[in-house]
Order: C-alpha cells, then structure tokens, then sequence
C-alpha cells in the first residue's frame, strides 16, 4: 500500500509537470491552430536565462519571474512575427516554422550556455528532511510547490476565460474567429495574447522542474512529447483537460512502468505515446476538447 | 512582369525540349559515373552518406511534398529498414541484396497501417500519429537489446563488393558503398516520378489541394493515402537497409527526432515537392553538420548547425517556398521558356508534367494563358500556396 502510494504520488508529480507544458500548447492552439513544438524549447531558453540571473546574484523568486517576463515577450513577439503573417488555415507552414523554431532555439542555447548541464537552486527548502509524510509516502516540498503553482496558474486562467471581458473575446476569438471579427474583436490580439499566456507558463515551469533535471539543452526533449500526448488526452482546446490529462498520463505511465516488468523504465514514453494513439483513433477531440465539424 | 527580354522559347515536347532533357540527364549520369575519378576516396564515402539521406528525403517528398502529408517519424522507417538489415544479414546469414527486399517489404506494410489512423485525421494530428510511431522506434531498438545490441550498438552489417577488378582496388569497399547507394537513388527517384506522373499521382496531388474534390472526382482517399504513406516509407526503409551495410554501425540515438527534422529541413530546402530537390537536401543534411565543425553525426551537439538550420527552414517557409530547387529553375527561366502544349480533346490527357513543367509555365512572365475554361486541364500541383 506504501509502495503503491509512493508510485502515485511519483507519478501525479511528472504527470503535473506534463500537464503544465501541455497547458502551454493549449494556449497557443486554440488560437493560432499551430503546434508550437518548440515550446519547450522556449521554456529551456527562459530557464537559461533564469539560471543566468540567478548566477548573477538574484534572488530565485526574482530571477523565475524576470524569466517568465521574457517568456511572455517572446511568445509574443514570435506569434506577431513568425506565426500570425503565415495566415489561417496554414496548418503545413506553421508546424515547418514551429521545427524551424526548435532546431533553432535549442542549437543557440547550445552556442551561448555550451552543453554542460547546470544546477539550479530550489524554491523551497528541499533538504532529505524536507517532505511531507502521507500514509508513510513522501510528498517534498518542491513538488508541492510546482502542484501548487499549477493549481493558481489553472485557476487564473480559468478566472480569466470564465469571468472577464478579455476572456470572453479570447474564447470567441478561438471559437469563431469570423464571426468574433465581426463582433468587433481584435482576433489577432487575442491570439497573440494565447502565445504571451504559453510563453508565461513554459517559462514558469522550466526554473520550478530545472533543480531536478539540472538547466540542460535537453532538459525539455522528453516532457514536450508528454506534453503533446497530455494535450490530446485532455483536448487540444482545453486547458483544464491537458491538466487532466497531464496527470492521468503521469499516473497511468508510472503505473504501468511499475507493475508490468516487460514495460519498465524504458518503455515509459512508449506507454504516453501509446494513450495519444489510442486517443488519436478512438477519440480525436480528447476528453475534454470540443469535436470539430467541417463543412465541404 | 512584362520585359520583353531575349529568351529561348521552348516547345514542351518538342526535338529541343527533348534534346536538353536527354543533355541533362547525360549530364547527371556522366557525373555520377565520373565522381569516383575525380573526389578522393574520402569524399565519395561523405557523398554515399549524403545520397543515403537523399533517398530517405526522396521518399518523404512523395509524402509531404506531392501528398500534403506532415510525417514526424521518418526517421523510424529510416531505422526500421537499417536494423532489418543489420539483423537479418549479422545474425540469420541472410545475403544483403534480400534483406533490403524486405526492408521494403515490411515498411510498406508499416507505412500503410500508420497511415489508417491517420486517415480520420487532419492537420497537426496527422503529425502527432507519426511523432508517436516515430519516438516508439528507437524505445523498442533500446528495449528488445538482444536483438538489436541495444543502446551499445549492432556492429559487422556488411555487403561485400562483388569480386571485380573494378572494385578490387584499396578503395573497393568505399567505391561498391558508392554504386549501392547510387542504385538506390536512381531507382527511388524513378518511382516517385513514375508514380507521381501517373493515374495514381494525380489522385495524390488532387487529395493536397482539394481533398473532397478529389473525392467527388472518384480518388479513393484510402487506398491512395495508404500506399503513398507506404511507398514513402519503403524508400525510406530501403535508405535505412544500405545505410546499415555502407556504416556498418547502428545505434538507436542515430534514427532520433532529431534526424526526421534534419530530414524535413533538408526537404524543405532542396525544394518541396520537386524532383531534385530532395537531393540538394540530402546534401544539405550530411554537410551542414560536417562544415559547421562537427565530423559526428547529425544527432551531437552539433550547435551551430542548428542555428543555421532553424533560421533557414523559418526564411525559406516566407520567402522562397520552393528552395534551392526554386533558385535553379527561376535561373534557367531567364534563358529557357517553356511553352505548354496546349491540351485538346483529341490528343492523349496532358497531365504527365505535372510537377516541373507545370511550374516553369506558371512562372510569372511565362506564358501562363493555357486554356483554364478546358475541361481536361488536370488538378495542377499548387506549390506556392502550399508548402
């Protein structure tokens, strides 16, 4: 029972990180329709530049939000500059940028932070002694914490979407652009401010997981394909289900690599790779997404 | 768009037409039998290893370029025919020549299931099925060591050079490799341009531009979608099963993620949806690793690279849509028109230059006024809208 409460908790805490990239690429496809496959890797250049700043004698609170600032402005400079001239419906171009974008971003953190991986400090104390015990299952604090952050930014974005005007545009934006032009509201705006929220959140969760994974250009290769497979189990438009999903997949791969011996370790990512195919053919939309129909 | 410069006026189908297609095809078989002569052993072995990736972009080009299909897991088909290969010739003393017949075989197969899922699907979920069979490859390769070496690697995959005194020289190994390779290519180059001229081809490019259409028009989306997604990974395959005997080393991390992108931005620059293209992209995969410094192979650290990369897959995806392929043709444009035949009901269907000829025609400044109200003109591969 201990044991399989330690593997639950393990696996909700990458399913929480998976669910927080995801909630990334949410944001940006609901608008733009594009997925941003070089999201981690803009998350991983943020983190560097975290990792910079806190190098310099920042404070880490000081040096993660100065990163999610950056991650902001680049998300949205990339959308006005290299996504939103590419037009609609361009799904072909938008994923060749997005690729362009990832060999790019990742071989010029390599050129600038070289491929030594770097450490960097934690949030919250994170000594041996520093967990919470649950039914004798140990929940650290850095964990918590990421959870935690997840929980407020969800919440956030929920509050945004549900209750303000800006959120109601966004919505109508993604929903039905023509009509929302119509309407009078500035869809371009709305997408541009969709990849500003990913920029945010990638940047807010590289400096939360890099005491783990150590500040590397890799850092990110593995969590982007979780990501996508969390979006797709949640659906793509749904930022609650690619939390969800996040941590259904966490839990089901963790579970999975733990009681099924051929699976293992090393099958881990086949098994998140094999709930998105399942998805893919049984319910493209996900659990959460809204169904497209198109008409001819 | 209307200086009335000198240029030579060519008739398609014409004895000049004709004459400079036989020219350039001399030409390109004069410098392949030629390059053993001219480039020092050590240079053609970099040039095998760079037509090895033409072939793979060869195959992906049918895919993406004519088919209007994203594929993020070619390197998986890649790696599938190079470990059938490396398996069946070290291990069951299979002979070479039949294990790339199935590396053909199987990829086919493969090929065609990954696409029926894919078939339902549009836009980026198409790429997401091919990125998940594409990263479950090199997992299985690591998992199933036994078989495959696992991470340490598959060593000994060899095809011996027949015993000729052409290849019985120090460099036998390096120039059989060489002609291998350059079988390989020719081959795959003629089935796509076979393939893409054909029935079938139009069917492939009318699903691209206009997919129910194409439908109403009586393409069968499935079957169609199904084999070019499987031609396109037995050529992949069969790159993979002659990379396999000219390396003779095989590692799961060389058949990465990182490859197919390298793979799609050597695609993207040689030209999409051409028919040379593909081999400038080949090129541009093997050396852009190699002159930015690092001798490896694509998937280290090579940084400078993927800058370099990244930044022109960005440029070339806004301006110039057709790559370097694009550069030649609007160069030979300021010498060469070409002058469509015009089609009529009672001549055959003039659909079989789809690809380069229509382009040139379309050029503008070209004589681009062929009859739009005929009925028989056919479904024109629209690159400049597309990719």
């Amino acid at each position: 029972m201990e044991l399989f409460l330690t593997r639950l908790i393990e696996g909700t805490n990458n399913g929480v990180v998976y669910g927080f990239l995801a909630l990334a690429l949410v944001c940006t496809y609901r608008g733009s329709r594009a997925l941003n496959l070089a999201q981690g890797e803009m998350a991983m250049f943020c983190t560097f530049i975290a990792w910079e700043l806190v190098h310099h004698g920042f404070p880490v609170v000081l040096a993660i939000v100065l990163a999610a600032a950056v991650g902001a402005l680049t998300g949205g400079v990339v959308e006005r500059t290299l996504i939103r001239p590419l037009g609609r419906n361009a799904d072909y171009p938008v994923l060749l940028v997005c690729i362009g974008l990832f060999l790019g971003v990742n071989a010029l953190a390599g050129v600038i932070w070289g491929g030594d991986p770097k450490a960097f400090p934690n949030l919250v104390p994170s000594g041996p002694n520093d967990y919470v015990s649950v039914f004798g299952a140990r929940l650290h604090y850095q964990d918590i914490a990421i959870a935690g952050i997840l929980v407020v930014v969800v919440t956030a974005l929920y509050a945004v979407f549900r209750y303000t005007r800006l959120g109601l545009a966004m919505r109508v934006a993604a929903g039905n652009p023509d009509s929302a032009l119509l309407l009078g509201v500035r869809v371009n705006r709305m997408n541009s401010l969709g990849w500003v929220f990913a920029g945010t959140v990638g940047a807010l969760l590289g400096p939360l997981i890099a005491p783990g994974t150590l500040v590397s250009t890799s850092m990110f290769f593995t969590f982007i394909i979780y990501a996508c497979a969390a979006a797709t189990l949640g659906g793509f438009d749904s930022p609650i289900g690619a939390v969800i999903g996040g941590v259904i997949i966490g839990i089901v791969e963790n579970l999975v690599a733990s009681y099924v011996s051929f699976v293992g370790d090393s099958l881990k990512l086949a098994v998140a790779l094999v709930i998105l195919l399942i998805v893919l053919m049984v319910r493209p939309s996900g659990l959460f997404g809204t169904r497209e129909a198109a008409r001819v | 768009m209307s200086t009335p410069r000198r240029r030579i006026t060519v008739v398609e189908d014409s004895m000049l037409h004709r004459g400079l297609r036989l020219v350039r095809a001399a030409a390109v078989v004069g410098l392949v039998y030629a390059l053993p002569y001219l480039v020092e052993p050590f240079r053609l072995s970099q040039i095998t290893g760079a037509c090895t990736y033409a072939i793979v972009i060869v195959g992906l080009n049918l895919l993406s370029g004519f088919g209007g299909q994203v594929s993020l897991g070619h390197a998986a088909f890649f790696g599938l025919g190079a470990y059938t290969t490396g398996i069946l010739t070290t291990k069951h003393g299979v002979s070479a020549p039949v294990s790339f017949i199935v590396d053909i075989v199987l990829a086919f197969v493969v090929g065609a299931l990954v696409a029926l899922p894919a078939l339902r699907l549009k836009g980026i979920y198409v790429a997401l099925v091919t990125l998940a069979v594409g990263l479950i490859f090199p997992a299985l390769v690591t998992k199933f060591a036994s078989l495959t070496g696992g991470a340490a690697g598959l060593f000994g995959v060899e095809y011996g050079a027949p015993n000729t005194a052409y290849f019985g020289g120090f460099n036998g190994d390096t120039l059989w490799h060489y002609w291998l390779v350059m079988i390989g290519l020719g081959l795959s180059c003629l089935v796509v341009r076979n393939l893409v001229r054909s029935r079938f081809g139009r069917g492939v490019v009318a699903l691209r531009d206009n997919e129910a259409a194409a439908i109403v028009m009586g393409v069968r989306r499935t079957s169609v979608r199904a084999v070019t997604f499987g031609t396109s990974a037995a050529i992949g395959s069969l790159a993979g099963g002659l990379f396999a005997v000219t390396n003779g080393i095989l590692t799961p991390t060389a058949f990465s993620l990182l490859l197919t992108l390298y793979l799609l931005a050597g695609m993207i620059i040689g030209g999409t949806g051409t028919f040379w293209g593909p081999i400038f992209g080949g090129f541009i995969v093997y050396y852009v690793p190699v002159w930015a410094g690092d001798l490896s192979s694509v998937d280290s650290g090579s940084n400078l690279a993927g800058v370099f990369l990244g930044a022109i897959i960005i440029v070339i995806t806004f301006v110039l849509r057709s790559g370097v392929l694009g550069l030649l043709r609007a160069a030979t444009g300021l010498v060469f028109v070409l002058q469509p035949r015009i089609p009529t009901h009672t001549t055959r269907a003039p659909a079989e230059h789809a690809g380069e000829a229509g382009d040139v025609a379309r050029r503008p400044g070209g004589p681009t006024s062929t009859p739009a109200d005929d009925l028989d003109v056919p479904v024109r591969p629209d690159a400049s809208s597309r990719i």
